[in-house]
């Protein structure tokens, strides 16, 4: 009954997570399936594990879980080549370090011209930049380096940092990049990197 | 090898939720931060869930024409069929219908306060619970609490800072999954009274 009860309300929900995952109509279903036999296992375990924090909201946890879930059962039926995040990390493997694209948007003189790539100069400015940006980077607080990597490293928009972040609009987003970006300039600035004043 | 048993290094299912739910302490969201800021495989995993509640199907409601049908079909019957004299003394079964939602409105704090802060707001009809989320004035977060009460103190552990500026803001939960949020209000805190 309660477990009638529990697909009433839940089922379009683990759909959607096996639909979003699965790569067509017949492996999405069978994600749901797996899920569903899954979810049932050992008298309903993983369901019994949210107790322990009851604080969360079910749905969000469900989501993670009934996502966990879905990428086994693809991983083990089709490949790893399922896995959205792997694809992801591959894509991202061809952009540069947060450090990198944080030093040009810091100092972007000469990093536009192809010719600066030759440039003996320019290439230990780059270098000295970078060392020193990657230690003024480690002592910002976590929630600034997040920030900082989703959006320049992962390359995600204010909007939808702001939802996962908790920020109330883009605005702030905006708003707390621009500060950080000035604090670093400042922390370069202190400690002699040329350039990197406004 | 499953995820849960290659996830031994990552947050877990909780931890996510928790995170995207906003009702960590401090501390803990401090140190899933600092997690999610070194580990690529559980932010990928953050903003995806993030996308999936986002994008997920609402409970199923009534089409605007079948409502509007329905409505007509109602009113016509009104019209057409004397109502019955209602009997003295009958029982109420039903409560009155939802037919707005209201969101909380904010009576305080506003403008210049001290402490001790205590925010209060309306009742806002057939919620059950209130979330609560304070912000410096660079949009991060000071505080997040629930409750089903219509207030709530700022615990002894937040400290604002003097002369700063806070914007807040409070949700009510009027369904599944359904939240009516109220006006961002901003305040300056000032010094404490004695």
């Amino acid at each position: 009954m309660a477990w009638k009860t529990f697909l009433e309300t839940h089922s379009r929900l683990l759909l959607h997570t096996a639909r979003t995952l699965g790569r067509d109509y017949d492996a999405a279903m069978d994600a749901y399936a797996y899920l569903l036999e899954q979810l049932r296992r050992d008298d309903f375990r993983r369901l019994q594990a949210y107790v322990a924090d009851e604080r969360t909201k079910f749905t969000t946890w469900l989501v993670v879980v009934a996502r966990r879930l879905c990428l086994d059962h693809l991983r083990h039926r089709y490949g790893r080549s399922q896995d959205s995040g792997e694809r992801s990390s591959a894509a991202r493997a061809v952009r540069r370090q947060l450090v990198d694209l944080l030093a040009e948007s810091l100092d972007p003189s000469g990093r536009t011209d192809p010719a600066a790539a030759d440039n003996p100069e320019i290439q230990l400015r780059t270098r000295e930049l970078s060392r020193t940006l990657a230690e003024v980077l480690g002592g910002l607080e976590p929630r600034d380096q997040l920030l900082l990597t989703l959006r320049f490293q992962d390359g995600l928009p204010a909007r939808e940092i702001g939802q996962v972040m908790g920020f109330p609009t883009p605005f702030h987003v905006y708003r707390r990049l621009n500060t950080l970006l000035e604090e670093l300039r400042a922390a370069l600035g202190r400690r002699g990197v040329q350039g990197s004043e406004p | 090898m499953s995820t849960e048993r290659r996830r031994a290094a990552h947050l877990e299912s909780g931890e996510i939720a928790a995170y995207l739910d906003r009702v960590l302490p401090r501390p803990d969201r401090s140190r899933i931060e600092a997690h999610l800021a070194q580990c690529e495989e559980c932010r990928d995993e953050l903003v995806a869930v993030a996308r999936l509640l986002r994008a997920r199907p609402r409970q199923p409601g009534w089409y605007l024409p079948v409502g509007v049908a329905a409505a007509a079909a109602a009113v016509a019957l009104f019209i057409i069929w004397p109502r019955p004299p209602e009997q003295p003394g009958s029982p109420e079964y039903r409560e009155p219908a939802v037919t707005t939602t209201v969101p909380p409105a904010i009576l305080g704090p506003r403008g210049v306060v001290a402490a001790p802060l205590i925010f209060v707001w309306t009742t806002v009809p057939h919620a059950d619970r209130y979330r609560l989320a304070l912000f410096d004035d660079s949009g991060r977060v000071v505080w997040e609490t629930q409750t089903s009460d219509t207030a709530a103190a700022l615990p002894d552990s937040i400290r604002l800072l003097p002369g700063a500026s806070y914007l807040w803001k409070v949700e009510a939960q009027t369904g599944w999954d359904r939240w009516v949020a109220s006006d961002l209000v901003g305040f300056s805190f000032g010094p404490a009274r004695p």
